[in-house]
């Protein structure tokens, strides 16, 4: 094939435009401009964020998905918000909760097999019979729950979001809300007891309920404040309101907003969004143009199509090893660095929102070993020029891209750091040491695979790529020495300097520090001789077990200070990952005859000692 | 949260007894040592010292279990106590009292749902349950927090009695971590068993002291006020103007009404019943005044310009406010009258445009002849 | 990959081995295997009867349930570790080398030497206690979490008390105590670490207490075993019999989880009895002024908790206020206060108070290490590169 280096710009020009292609997807169902309404700023666990966030996290937890099917096309995480909001007659109709585990199905009186969607409105009847069996599971210590225990838990608090969200701008199925905010605005008289105001006990207490119950905060401060613990929910502002006669502009305008929604009213409702959007723009700048990043970093998905663009690569790389070295190799390695760039805008634009480094939960983190081990793999590409940087960097990238894909399902991934992580300084450089350790072993790791496979099932490895491999796999590993070792000392100074004591024994602490011994004893080992170009692959391959132990199989111990995220549906794929692992380890140890790529072994050196090799 | 036992050297900690040597430590361990030691005495406020403590100063006297600690009480708190776990963990036991039935039961049991962030109920069969004590009924709750509110991560509870005693109702409340509270509930109640009434001050008050209205005061840590009985109560009576005609209820008004004006326009017409002196005269008027924007008057030029409507034996207020410029495209009327009577503010206000206003103020007038204050 | 010389080797075999890389690379595969059933076992045994077991022992044993006998099947941590120092230092005794390529590892492994020397130190004389202060209060002790002592208190002076205080290995012991400040002795007839208390009118067929006086007699004490939860303390208690010249006074019960003092009167002086957690005492007090905790908007994820503390030190002429928050602590005559928690609505502060001589070690090995790693791996990485170049 000849070089023809226009198809390579086609190839990213290509790239490119799939990956900015949702920003010209505008939202306008029935002449209503989602798109702005989606971008306004509300707060909801202590972060300021666009609406938008809050429909697709909420529609994430309840739906599993981020759109949602239905009869008239497919919905937008904002209008259903927006139908939530204001229609509940239509939202409570929606199949959007779903349902897996047949005990739960049971116990609802539903057939196992049957339909797995549900609405709101067939949950209705057993609303407290899932509360009581929740209130019960929830007595189980959490890591002792049964997958029954855990779904109807699931359930509950999936049911408690909707309630909540359709509880958060009006009592759920007012029918004129605005025109009850302006006979209450008009016949008021403020005073210091709510209930002296002269609202009916009735109202007071449709208030009361809706402070109680509201989902997000969509009531900005009075400007020029601009403290996020003086954002409001609709109750509270208009209670507020009872005793010191002061309403905030924006409850009228939600309550437009809200009235002209469910009445069909587009003009009013566009033009009240203008409005309010024109007043939170000269109120609060700073946080509008957040918003709106994070509004367009939603639509845009970077860390999704990564993912995809990653596939891609390995395919072209991988191909590489078959046909047209050269050309697919070029372009797998441009795509790569390509992808690397949309990867590292995703990371510091979640940085950027945050305020934070790059890794404060496990979905950064997975997010995070994705970026460093593809940082590594376009190093070792650019040096060995042999597919195999581009390849398994690529695989690696879209592994924990998915990881990190699912994790986002339980909602908001930028929470707020607890106090005794809330330091920017630790946070920066121990979290960011350790998981660079994680990335560069999975990659040394992930190369350990490739020799393997192209070793055992091909004939293509021959010995230059071998030997190749072989220094790739021992560099990294020293890279992953280093930065998991300094990231666990650092871990250490972090836990003395916080609460005074060095190391703990806690379970994610020792995961760290198998992995700097698992490393430490791969180089000791290769430096005394007892393994040679094979051992050293396969003892890399047991170091993906013991990093996925390290990065996963702890959080599921569900004990120890580090146990902030438990997740529970990830332990069989664990335990699938480090039996596929073993088994690999197994290839690897196949006699050489039965392998397929005819390799000869350097000879062996043995029994040195620890100083003698040092040098 | 931590334990010392946590530094113990780990698999790095090298022979202990070669280093014990070498350091000529490790034998004699202080762990080993009884200590002799001087400290100056502690302050009385401190040692939790048990036994049964009588709280003197109420009408109310009561007997606190062995093992509660009191801590000081306060101007608000008529007893103070706390209760420890081996942990450290404290729930608060509080003893107060206020005049008359303060709100209800059902208002200061939602009180205390609110506390634990429950929602509120609207059954007093669910609140709780009555007990007898001392020949009367004291009212005995329990209530666990959905969320963990205590500071150590669990729920928190309340253990409640209120109690009505002569002209006060008291309110004796043990809140704390779940678990321990849970476990102080047998104490708790022998500690209610003990509430007597003062000796001669039993046969003053009644068993079920009549509710009356409350004006209640600003400390949001005194039981609610009670429901504004205008409000849900009795409908009020009247006799309809000849054009006027009754509109839906809405949760603000006791009475609505709309009438239209021979020029064609709508006005519209509100009853409206607060308790107390609502804000005063002044302050209501110059308030409508702001809605026609007009300047606020002071209390003088009020007296001078406002008329009195002598109905019923009622002494209504009326002021009749016109605005001076065109808003909303056309020159706004109120009319309203006040009545301060019964420790209740009733508001009867007409708005609308000017003239239809005007035609109307005679049927206005009418209608406040005709109106009968519940 | 480093140039590989192959000497020689004059020593006998014993070193030999000690100093092998196939030492190294065994034990340290043994300590991973040991961290990781150590990290499992935390689930049931909690954490401190694992670090006992696994980390601060010689041998592990197992036994099949219900058995009596036990045979060893893992090297604890103590000895792991013993030998991997003894291997390290033997490793660089025989074949120490000043040279420019070696000096990477000879940081690196010194580094791990210190880290090594300063977890022992820390595990000899270090001590972690916690101070509880409430709003408007002066501490001047911290408490030993997990530790009780019994406490004999003579309150003749009207400003000062003196305590007796009887640690908990003295009293696990048992025995009969003699201390020559006390016109009496102490007999421990029995010592729980961890109980049941119950009172005796809600227990039906209890048997009878040991104690004679004091509260003793209304509690029925059941023995338990030690709690493994982290969040939980053991309730210990004892029978404590007081000897007079002459005479038994009686026996009481003490306990941690009943903070009340028990008076008794010998030779016409009162004495007071209480079990309770181990004190220490400090030579300057803190009063607690202030402790706030604040949240995220709209959540009950704590952002920051701080206690406003004021330092009074009378022997060093100091008094300020301090003030104290989540990863700012306190250093003061060599105890660290840390924010460990709160309580009470907000009104109580926890401080973590930890003495640690070896505080520095981990520092300094740590900058070694890291050195050591980067010097080695740079040198590796450059080779490699300009390699690659020509």
């Amino acid at each position: 094939m000849k070089k023809r280096p226009w198809i390579l710009w086609l190839v990213l020009a290509a790239t490119l435009l799939y990956v900015v292609a949702p920003l010209f997807q505008h939202d306008r169902r029935g002449g209503f401009e989602m798109d702005k309404f989606g971008r306004v700023p509300v707060l909801l666990n202590g972060r300021i964020k666009p609406l938008d966030t809050v429909a697709r996290n909420s529609l994430l937890i309840i739906h599993g998905k981020q759109t949602l099917a239905s009869v008239d096309g497919a919905m937008t995480p904002m209008d259903w918000l927006a139908e939530v909001l204001t229609k509940p007659e239509q939202a409570d109709q929606r199949k959007i909760f779903v349902i897996r585990n047949a005990d739960t199905l049971a116990a609802l009186g539903w057939q196992p097999k049957g339909e797995k969607y549900f609405s709101f409105s067939e949950f209705v009847p057993h609303l407290q019979e899932i509360e009581q069996k929740a209130a019960l599971a929830q007595k189980v210590e959490a890591q002792l729950r049964s997958p029954f225990q855990r779904d109807i838990i699931k359930l509950f608090e999936r049911l408690t979001l909707y309630h909540r969200l359709s509880n958060s701008l009006e009592v759920k199925g007012t029918a004129n809300f605005k025109s009850q905010i302006d006979d209450l605005v008009q016949n008021i008289h403020p005073s210091p007891v709510p209930m002296n105001s002269g609202i009916s006990a009735e109202a007071l207490q449709n208030l009361g309920f809706l402070a109680e119950t509201g989902y997000f905060f969509p009531i900005p401060p009075f400007p020029p404040n601009d403290d996020p613990l003086q954002w409001r929910k609709m109750g509270e502002s208009l209670l507020t309101f009872l005793t010191d006669g002061k309403l905030h502009p924006a409850v009228g305008a939600w309550a437009t907003l809200a009235t002209s929604y469910a009445a069909n009213d587009s003009a009013t409702f566009n033009r009240t969004l203008d409005a309010y959007a024109a007043q939170l723009q000269k109120d609060l700048p700073r946080r509008v143009w957040k918003a709106k990043v994070e509004a367009v970093f939603n639509q845009l998905q970077p860390f999704y199509s990564a993912m995809v663009i990653y596939v891609l690569i390995f395919i072209l790389a991988a191909g590489s090893w078959l046909v047209w070295p050269e050309t697919l190799g070029r372009y797998a390695f441009a795509l790569l660095i390509v992808t690397f760039i949309i990867h590292s805008g995703g990371l510091i634009t979640r940085m950027y929102l945050e305020g934070r480094p790059p890794v404060t939960n496990l979905y950064s983190s997975a997010v995070f070993i994705g970026w460093g081990a593809v940082l590594l793999g376009i190093f070792l590409e650019r040096f060995f020029r042999n597919g195999i940087g581009s390849a398994t960097a690529a695989m690696i990238g879209f592994i924990t891209l998915l990881i990190a894909h699912h994790l986002s399902m339980d909602g908001d991934t930028m929470e707020m750091m607890r106090a005794v992580l809330d330091t920017n300084g630790w946070l920066a450089t121990h979290v960011v040491c350790v998981t660079l350790g994680y990335a560069s072993t999975f990659l040394a790791g992930f190369l350990a695979l490739t020799y393997i496979v192209r070793g055992a099932f091909t004939p293509s490895l021959d010995r230059e790529t071998a030997r190749s491999l072989a220094r790739m796999v021992y560099g990294i590993v020293c890279f992953a020495t280093l930065f998991s070792f300094v990231g666990t000392i650092l871990g250490g100074i972090w836990a003395d300097q916080s609460w005074g004591r060095f190391w703990g024994w806690d379970p994610k602490e020792n995961g760290a520090l198998l992995i700097v011994l698992w490393n430490a004893i791969i180089l000791h080992a290769r430096w005394g001789g007892l393994v040679r170009q094979r051992g050293l692959m396969v003892m890399a391959v047991f170091g993906n077990v013991v990093t996925s132990w390290s990065w996963f199989g702890v959080n599921m111990l569900g004990i120890g200070l580090h146990s902030y995220g438990f997740m529970d549906s990830a332990f069989p794929w664990l335990i699938t990952f480090g039996a596929s692992q073993l088994a690999f380890m197994m290839i690897g140890m196949l006699p050489p005859h039965l392998w397929r790529s005819a390799l000869e072994a350097p000879p062996a050196k043995q029994g040195r000692t620890l100083v003698e090799v040092a040098g | 949260m931590k334990s010392p036992f946590f530094l113990r050297p780990p698999f790095l900690a090298p022979a202990t007894a070669a280093a014990a040597l070498l350091l000529g430590a490790g034998c004699n361990r202080s762990d080993e040592r009884i200590t002799v030691y001087r400290i100056p005495k502690e302050t009385p406020s401190m040692p939790p010292q048990a036994g049964p403590r009588s709280a003197a100063p109420a009408a109310v006297h009561w007997t606190a279990p062995a093992g509660w600690a009191e801590q000081p009480a306060s101007d608000f708190r008529k007893g103070s106590y706390f209760v420890t776990d081996a942990d450290g963990k404290k729930a608060d036991v509080s003893v107060i009292s206020f005049p008359e039935a303060a709100g209800g039961l059902l208002a200061n049991v939602n009180r205390w749902r609110d506390q634990l962030k429950l929602p509120p109920i609207t059954n007093v069969v669910e609140a709780g349950t009555p007990m007898e004590v001392a020949g009367r009924d004291l009212f005995f709750v329990e209530l666990v927090s959905e969320a963990p509110l205590s500071p150590d991560g669990s729920k928190s509870r309340i253990l409640g009695g209120i109690f009505p005693a002569g002209a006060e109702t008291w309110f004796f409340k043990m809140i704390g971590p779940d678990a321990l509270v849970a476990s102080q509930r047998e104490v708790f109640k022998q500690f209610l068993q003990s509430v007597h009434p003062a000796e001669g001050e039993a046969a003053a008050g009644s068993a079920h002291p009549t509710m009356s209205a409350n004006s209640g005061g600003s400390d949001t840590n005194a039981p609610t006020p009670p429901p504004i009985e205008a409000a849900q109560g009795a409908p009020v009576q009247y006799t309809l103007p000849p054009g006027w005609q009754t509109k839906p209820l809405s949760p603000m008004r006791l009475a609505s009404f709309k009438a239209t004006a021979p020029n064609g326009k709508e006005t519209d017409i509100s009853v409206v019943a607060l308790p107390g002196i609502a804000g005063g005269d002044l302050q209501n008027v110059n308030r409508w005044r702001g809605q026609v924007q007009l300047a606020p008057i002071d209390e003088e030029t009020l007296a001078k310009s406002a008329e009195h409507v002598q109905a019923n034996g009622h002494d209504f207020l009326l002021v009749d406010l016109v605005s001076e410029q065109p808003l909303k495209g056309e020159k706004q009327r109120i009319l309203a009258a006040i009545l301060d009577e019964k420790q209740q503010s009733w508001f009867i206000k007409m708005t609308g445009e000017d003239a239809a206003v005007a035609s109307q103020k005679s049927a206005f007038t009418d209608f406040l002849r005709g109106l009968k204050i519940p | 990959m480093p140039e590989v010389v192959v000497r020689p080797f004059p020593l006998k075999s014993p070193l030999r081995v000690l100093s092998s890389l196939r030492l190294t690379v065994v034990c340290l595969g043994l300590g991973m295997l040991l961290i990781f059933l150590g990290t499992l076992a935390q689930v049931h045994l909690g954490i401190h009867a694992v670090q006992a077991r696994y980390f601060q022992s010689l041998i592990i044993f197992w036994s099949p349930p219900g058995a009596s006998w036990k045979i060893p099947v893992l090297p604890g941590g103590y000895l792991l570790g013993t030998v991997l120092l003894v291997n390290l230092i033997a490793a660089h005794a025989v074949r120490f080398q000043l040279t420019k390529k070696k000096i990477g590892i000879i940081l690196l492994h010194f580094g791990v030497i210190l880290l090594l020397i300063g977890q022992l130190l820390t595990g000899l004389f270090a001590r972690e206690t916690q101070m509880r202060i409430d709003e408007g209060q002066t501490a001047g002790y911290s408490e030993a979490p997990r530790e009780v002592e019994l406490a004999v208190i003579d309150k003749i002076d009207p400003n000062f008390d003196q305590v007796v205080a009887i640690p908990e290995a003295v009293l696990t012991r048992g025995g009969t105590i003699q201390n020559p400040t006390l016109p009496f002795t102490l007999k421990i007839r029995q010592f729980m670490s961890n109980t049941h208390l119950a009172m005796r009118s809600q227990v039906a067929q209890a048997r009878p207490s040991l104690a004679t006086t004091g509260f003793g007699p209304n509690i029925v004490v059941e023995e338990a075993p030690r709690t493994v939860k982290d969040d939980e303390r053991d309730l210990s208690a004892a029978y404590v019999e007081v000897n007079g010249v002459q005479d038994s006074l009686g026996t009481w019960l003490v306990s941690n989880a009943i903070p009340d003092a028990q008076p008794f009167t010998i030779n016409g002086r009162t004495y007071e009895l209480v079990m309770r957690q181990r004190r220490f005492y400090k030579q300057f007090a803190l009063t607690l002024l202030d402790f706030t905790h604040d949240q995220y908007a709209g959540t009950d994820i704590p952002k920051n908790f701080s206690s406003r503390v004021r330092l009074v030190d009378l022997e060093r002429n100091e008094n300020r206020e301090v003030l104290i928050s989540m990863n700012d602590p306190l250093r003061y005559r060599g105890f660290t206060f840390y924010q460990s928690g709160f309580d009470n609505n907000d009104k109580t502060t926890i401080l973590q108070v930890v003495k640690n001589p070896a505080m520095l070690l981990p520092y300094i090995a740590c900058g070694l290490v890291a050195a050591g790693l980067l010097a080695q791996f740079s040198m590796h990485l450059f080779g490699f590169v300009r390699k690659r170049a020509r």
